[in-house]
């Protein structure tokens, strides 16, 4: 039975239950409300958002769902580094999007993409300096002349450790 | 003969001076426009950088980036650590130099900061006193790696071994593993320079229930089980 989703910006979309269901917040409601054909509304997702966020899900419906109640198994999706060809490309977007998903992801309750969103983030970040960190992200250098030494002085020891 | 041959050279250097000193002129007012155009490009340039740098802090307030909650931020720069080994203090540390909010979030991460090192051939008292103290400010209650290099540094040869002795015990003082709250795991290699039983008598205050382990001689790889040491 299909489910109707209505962004923020009023488009409805009408997805298959299981997918919709990769997203916990969707599939507790689901279960709280029962049969029914109520339109769910998602008033932090917009329909760009929530058309990339549902591309995901439907890719991924057929996936074990994580628990939630097992905190060694978030632990170990956590840890696994690599993110998979399919999610690398569904996950090449500009800065805006990109971030929009992980919000989304966040609010959805969909953990794995969530994963996915930070992962993508944290390998941005790798290997850059503060500098090239605030090009990137359009962050302004705030710390007054005393952070600066103390960070120098950190500086000095962050070499090879 | 020879006379006319000199006149009309001199004519003509005449005739030359005249044309050199008119490109000359020309010369040196083309050198003058050059120079007032390029300064003007560099007037240009700096203009446009400062517009530029003006524009992305703009930008900056409204970045996505400005939106992640704390806990996804965290979760983000935890990320960035799953890197190599030896780069994750490195790592840790440039994200924590970016600005005030994310020095904030990362001070305030402390799986960012749970790999201690400290060497002793090379890292001077009054550095090893600063840094142990900001780390135990960061590790909270996480479990921590502790990484001991070098212990018992390096002596000096026909230098005063008391005095290098005296200069090691306050290093390992400084390092006060009863100050960490767990400690997942402890590394020590002892300096090739150093006698191994009088490295591992410096260290007092051991803290229990810690996989322990320590390596003898130079090289962290040539592990073998504290128990044994003990």
């Amino acid at each position: 039975m299909p489910v109707l989703l209505v962004t923020s910006d009023n488009e409805q979309f009408r997805v298959e239950k299981v997918v919709a269901q990769r997203s916990v917040l969707i599939k507790n409601m689901l279960e709280d409300v029962g049969e029914s054909d109520q339109p769910i509304p998602l008033p932090n997702v917009t329909a760009p958002v929530l058309k990339k966020v549902l591309e995901y899900c439907d890719h991924h419906q057929t996936d074990p769902l994580p628990t939630g109640d097992e905190p060694s198994a978030d632990e170990s999706r956590k840890r696994t580094t690599d993110i998979s060809e399919w999610d690398q490309k569904f996950i090449t977007v500009d800065q805006e999007m990109l971030f929009e998903i992980i919000l989304a992801a966040n609010y959805l309750d969909i953990k794995p993409l969530l994963d996915v969103g930070c992962k993508t983030v944290a390998n941005m970040i790798k290997g850059k300096s503060p500098e090239e960190i605030r090009k990137l992200f359009n962050i302004v250098n705030d710390f007054t002349p005393e952070e600066e030494a103390q960070i120098k002085k950190e500086n000095e020891w962050a070499e090879d450790r | 003969m020879s006379e006319s041959i000199g006149l009309q050279i001199s004519e003509a250097q005449a005739t030359y001076d005249k044309i050199q000193a008119r490109y000359e002129e020309q010369l040196a007012i083309l050198k003058s426009e050059l120079h007032a155009a390029m300064q003007h490009t560099i007037m240009l340039q700096t203009l446009k950088e400062t517009v530029d740098n003006e524009m992305n802090e703009i930008y900056g307030v409204i970045h996505p980036i400005r939106r992640i909650p704390v806990e996804l931020l965290k979760q983000i720069f935890e990320e960035t650590l799953r890197t190599r080994e030896g780069y994750k203090m490195w790592q840790a540390t440039q994200i924590s130099h970016v600005c005030q909010y994310w020095r904030a979030v990362a001070l305030d991460t402390p799986s960012l900061w749970s790999k201690l090192c400290i060497d002793f051939r090379y890292d001077p008292l009054n550095l090893i006193i600063e840094y142990w103290n900001w780390m135990i400010e960061r590790v909270k209650m996480t479990p921590v790696d502790v990484h001991f290099y070098s212990l018992g540094g390096m002596q000096q040869s026909g230098a005063a071994v008391s005095e290098h002795n005296r200069e090691e015990q306050k290093k390992v003082d400084a390092c006060s593993l009863l100050r960490i709250p767990v400690i997942r795991e402890l590394n020590i290699d002892v300096d090739s320079t150093y006698p191994t039983d009088q490295a591992f008598s410096m260290i007092t205050g051991f803290p229990r229930n810690t996989a322990w382990w320590r390596s003898v001689g130079h090289g962290p790889r040539a592990a073998a089980g504290w128990a044994d040491f003990l």
